[in-house]
């Protein structure tokens, strides 16, 4: 018989699967577009200043349609593929079909040949004649456009790769299998198990490793095996562009291009797991009908996998509960070898089916308990040097290095198409950021990490409020590495290396890059011409804002980079930042509405310029009121215990100016840039600061509620060490 | 031909077949007795290529037959489950062995449906167990392979339409040198179709013989000597597999042809002396009995 013969008899005999796949290309392609877009109504919409055509409008919804095809397209083909997969290859789970076929005169290669190739084929055939349909319903629709037409295209072939590399791992969970249940679970094993290792591991990681950095690091999770997960980054890449801005038009595009690898990537799993499927197929004993896994090495292999697994996982919980992290616990012991013996036992009783043969193999048990604890003592015991890593000078391409502890959490700047975003500060840093100090960042490393790990670590003896930032640094390394580590910067650092890592101009231009602001700014606004472009001041007490122009920003910024001159470490930690200064964009568009851009910048009290620029334009504030205007001052004391509630409360109030004059100068103005050290203490105390005009409007009383619930003066903070003898003495301290 | 040397299997530790031997020659039909467990299951499914053997070799006209084809082309297998496509009809059926056997004849298919009263349009799955039979029997036939394998095709055939099928396949012989392998826990069963028959118990063979040799060999005969004397010397005279006595009534299983028997009682004044067929069950009883197996509790002597 031909193989063109065994194929047509093969799918007459499997009409329901033909059925099915055609369903859902039917569903797909022309059911969901057509009740989607045939009913779609187009109101008047505005993009910015612009009204959109009804065509632009047809081809957003077309947009919106092709997004949603594309996770309603996954949900499909995970069905389809693992359904089909198993059912090509079920007839090996009865006596009788497996007579049947393989006493017929077919080779055993022929036989796998057409059943694994069937699938495929099925599905390309139907799902393409399913996409020219979609393609006519979509132009029928109006909706149709180069970028729509072409990401159809795109994603056939997209899903096309992630049915093949679904149902080759379903082909050969079921190859190995002896019966549907244990092959639609083989299935899932083959297809998680590099993902439950990566994020056990990870867990593990982020548990026991004090230096580990959970955000960048998580890229340990993503599984390079999986289909689906390369699957979700092309996705992700067409879902983030925005539609109503008609992104989609280079995004769709550009997405397929850049998943090129993933591609790849899945084609290479597709072809070994079919390989390895055909191998086993092949050397499958058939006496292996309703048994668990055919080969009984894999069922050792599976069953152990889970329970070193399971006892990692579980001694990583338990030692979060009993708070043993870094010592031995007992129960953690118990624990792990409690679980470590039910997954085994129960692997056993699912493979046989037979709970009398649970205890078949209760070597696996301590093997696994034994692999599992040393896995657990190797973390606990950083084993191989991950929170003492620092590499060598001469190993470092680029790096870069910066600190959590900040006021601003978005940087505005520019996309590949010029359009002006608000960007995430640690993403921003991490891509631009690039240094090549290599030896001032060793040697900061070295100390930053011992001191991480004496606060945190396995190593911690000190537990009181950490005097120290919270510092991330990527290394670039030359063999093409990216090694993350988060540390602690003590205070009492030297300042060289700082000075010459953080004073850098490769260092400044990137970090202050104030011209991509701008440009940012001026996309933003000219797309958005009703939109509010406004500067604000900020001290630790109040703000300025007024409207501006960009103009007025460009001069400011101007002031600010003359000032950034003078910017190192030694600076940050000399002058106080006495204020911030903030630019923000508020779009004022409907629906397809431009996005909000927001800045903020460090004031430290020697920038001489920005504070000029400030005052020209009207925001400058000072940091602390003049003390002629000052009609008395509230210093107000709170005990808290430790449970965090009121014990007592002392209040002292000064009308004298000296007394007033050194409460001010004790007063905490610092408004936290970059470097600043915090030093809270539950010592501190407030002080309320009542001006002659606020005390002539408000009244007089010594109730400092009634001043702060009626929000009325300005507060300040006196740290411990600053707290003048006398108000120590008036409060009782 | 078909070669068996040397052949094992197990399961699970378990051995199914072990250390057998066996040729089976062509246009011969030959019978594989023993009760369950014995192997022949096992067996036929290593002849059919669908297990794989732990050792030794089978061959069928000099071609190993797992995954081999050419040597699957060679025959035909009804297993004692037969599996047919689910909605398929029989025309269906026939359509797929088509593709598969060169010489699978459509007009031979036809004739026997027509022949058997089954209905080609109507769906297999609503067809009785002994219909199912049938139309694996039809469509075996219909493929005009050299070897047909059947495995307890009989049971669950009503007797017409198992004599019906017998002939078939005596006819099949005749016509283009049918060679069929049968497996059955019923020695009635195979007694009037089986040229050869093969014994396994334990997954080993008990024994392996032509029937007409089985049947020549040995002897019943009942004898009432004038003399009792004489008995003591005519018995040792014989190589006596079984001896019962009533009174006077000597009945003997002996080892014997019947032209020695007569020359031997010849010389002997006797009252009764009367050679008695004897059924297969009889012939394998005292065989088996002299190698120390109780056969009766091997066989099943269902009528």
């Amino acid at each position: 018989m031909t193989f063109q013969k065994l194929l047509t008899d093969h799918y007459k005999n499997r009409l329901w699967l033909v059925v099915l796949t055609a369903l859902g290309s039917l569903i797909h392609y022309v059911l969901i577009p057509a009740l989607f877009l045939g009913g779609y109504k187009v109101s008047v919409v505005t993009e910015g200043n612009k009204l959109l055509t009804v065509k632009d409008a047809m081809q957003i919804a077309g947009a919106e349609w092709f997004n949603f095809s594309l996770i309603f397209g996954m949900l499909e083909i995970i069905l389809l593929a693992a359904i089909t997969g198993i059912q090509e290859f079920s007839y090996l789970y009865k006596n009788n079909s497996v007579d049947f076929y393989d006493s017929q005169p077919v080779a055993f290669r022929s036989r796998f040949i057409i059943n694994y190739a069937s699938g495929i084929i099925m599905f390309a055939v139907i799902y393409a004649i399913g996409m020219i349909f979609g393609l006519a319903v979509i132009t029928a629709c109006g909706s149709g456009c180069p970028a729509l037409y072409t990401g159809i295209l795109e994603s056939y072939l997209w899903f096309l790769i992630l049915y093949a590399g679904i149902y080759s791992f379903a082909v050969l969970g079921a190859v190995v299998s002896g019966n549907l249940f244990i092959a639609f679970l083989a299935g899932c094993f083959i297809s998680g198990i590099e993902f439950l290792f990566r994020i056990i591991i990870f867990g593990g990681m982020a548990q026991y490793f004090t230096t580990m950095y959970h955000i960048a690091d998580s890229e340990i999770i993503r599984p390079r095996s999986l289909p689906l997960a390369w699957y979700f980054s092309y996705i992700g890449d067409v879902l983030s562009a925005d539609v109503d801005k008609m992104e989609f038009v280079t995004a769709i595009p550009k997405a397929f291009i850049s998943s090129g690898k993933g591609m790849a990537v899945c084609l290479v799993v597709a072809c070994i797991a079919c390989t390895l499927a055909y191998v086993a197929f092949i050397n499958r004993p058939r006496e292996a009908v309703e048994k668990g896994l055919c080969f009984p090495i894999l069922e050792s292999f599976v069953k152990i996998s889970l329970g070193i697994l399971g006892g990692i996982l579980t001694g990583t919980i338990s030692d979060m509960i009993f708070s043993s992290v870094f010592s031995f616990s007992v129960m953690t012991f118990v624990v792990i070898a409690v679980v470590i013996a039910l997954i085994c036992l129960v692997g056993e009783w699912i493979f046989s089916l037979n709970i009398t043969k649970v205890f078949n193999k209760v070597w696996q048990i301590p093997l696994c308990i034994i692999a599992a604890f040393a896995v657990i003592i190797i973390f606990k015991q950083d084993a191989f040097g991950y929170d003492s890593y620092v590499p060598g000078v001469d190993q470092i391409e680029s790096f870069a290095l910066y600190t959590q502890d900040n006021y601003s959490y978005s940087i505005i700047t520019t996309d590949e198409e010029g359009r002006g975003i608000n960007q995430d500060r640690e993403e921003y840093l991490r891509n631009n950021l690039s240094l090549t100090d290599a030896a001032d960042v060793v040697e900061v490393a070295k100390i930053g990490m011992k001191e991480r790990r004496k606060l945190f670590g396995r190593d911690s003896t000190d537990f009181s409020r950490p005097q120290s930032w919270s510092v991330t640094v990527l290394y670039r390394m030359k063999n093409g590495r990216q090694i993350w580590r988060q540390m602690e910067i003590p205070y009492d650092i030297d300042h060289a290396p700082m000075d010459n890592i953080i004073g850098s101009n490769e260092y400044k231009d990137v970090y202050f890059d104030l011209n991509k602001t701008i440009e940012g700014l001026k996309d933003a606004v000219s797309f958005d011409t009703k939109g509010r472009l406004s500067l604000s001041y900020n001290t630790a007490q109040n703000n300025e804002t007024a409207s501006a122009e960009i103009d007025d920003v460009k001069a400011l910024f101007k002031a600010y980079e003359k000032d950034l001159n003078k910017y190192d470490f030694s600076y940050s930690q000399g002058n106080v930042c006495i204020g911030t200064v903030d630019v923000n964009f508020a779009p004022v568009s409907q629906g397809m509405s431009a996005e909000n851009l927001y800045r903020t910048l460090p004031v430290y009290e020697g920038y001489d310029n920005t504070i000029k620029a400030l005052k020209e334009k009207g925001l400058f504030l000072d940091p602390l009121p003049d003390i002629e205007n000052v009609s008395f001052v509230i210093a107000q004391y709170d005990k808290v215990n430790e449970n965090g509630e009121l014990e007592r409360s002392e209040t002292a109030r000064y009308d004298e100016k000296d007394k007033i004059s050194e409460l001010l100068d004790s007063a905490d103005i610092n408004c936290y840039g970059d470097w600043s050290r915090y030093s809270y203490s539950m010592e501190d105390i407030s002080a309320i600061v009542l001006s002659e005009e606020e005390i002539a409007e408000a009244g007089d009383t010594d109730d400092p509620d009634y001043y702060w619930n009626h929000d009325i003066g300005s507060t300040y903070t006196i740290r411990k060490e600053n707290i003048p003898d006398f108000v120590k003495t008036d409060l009782g301290l | 031909m078909i070669e068996i040397k040397q052949v094992s299997k197990a399961f699970d530790g378990v051995k199914a077949v072990d250390g057998l031997s066996m040729s089976m020659n062509e246009k011969e039909v030959f019978g594989l007795l023993g009760t369950n467990g014995a192997g022949k299951t096992t067996l036929l499914r290593m002849m059919t290529g669908i297990l794989k053997a732990d050792s030794g070799k089978i061959t069928i006209d000099e071609k190993e037959v797992y995954d081999n084809p050419k040597a699957k082309e060679l025959f035909f297998f009804i297993p004692d489950d037969v599996y047919y496509f689910p909605l398929a009809k029989p025309k269906d059926m026939a359509e797929h062995y088509k593709g598969i056997y060169q010489n699978f004849s459509v007009e031979y298919f036809n004739e026997m449906m027509e022949r058997f009263g089954l209905d080609r349009n109507r769906r297999v799955n609503t067809f009785s167990k002994g219909m199912k039979k049938q139309l694996a029997v039809i469509l075996a036939l219909s493929a005009q392979t050299k070897y047909l394998f059947c495995d307890e095709t009989f049971d669950g055939l009503d007797p017409v339409i198992r004599q019906a099928t017998k002939s078939l396949i005596a006819q099949a012989m005749e016509d283009r040198g049918l060679t069929t392998v049968l497996t059955s826990h019923n020695l009635r069963e195979l007694e009037d179709v089986c040229d050869h028959i093969g014994l396994l118990h334990q997954g080993g063979v008990l024994l392996s013989k032509d029937i007409e040799d089985l049947k020549i060999g040995v002897q019943k005969l009942q004898v009432v000597y004038e003399d009792e004397n004489d008995s003591q010397n005519v018995e040792l005279q014989m190589e006596i597999l079984d001896h019962k006595r009533q009174g006077r009534l000597h009945v003997y299983t002996v080892r014997q042809t019947p032209a020695e028997l007569d020359d031997l009682f010849g010389k002997v004044k006797t009252v009764l002396y009367e050679i008695l067929p004897l059924t297969l069950e009889e012939i394998f009883i005292s065989e088996t009995e002299v190698v120390g197996y109780d056969i009766s509790k091997i066989i099943n002597r269902s009528l």
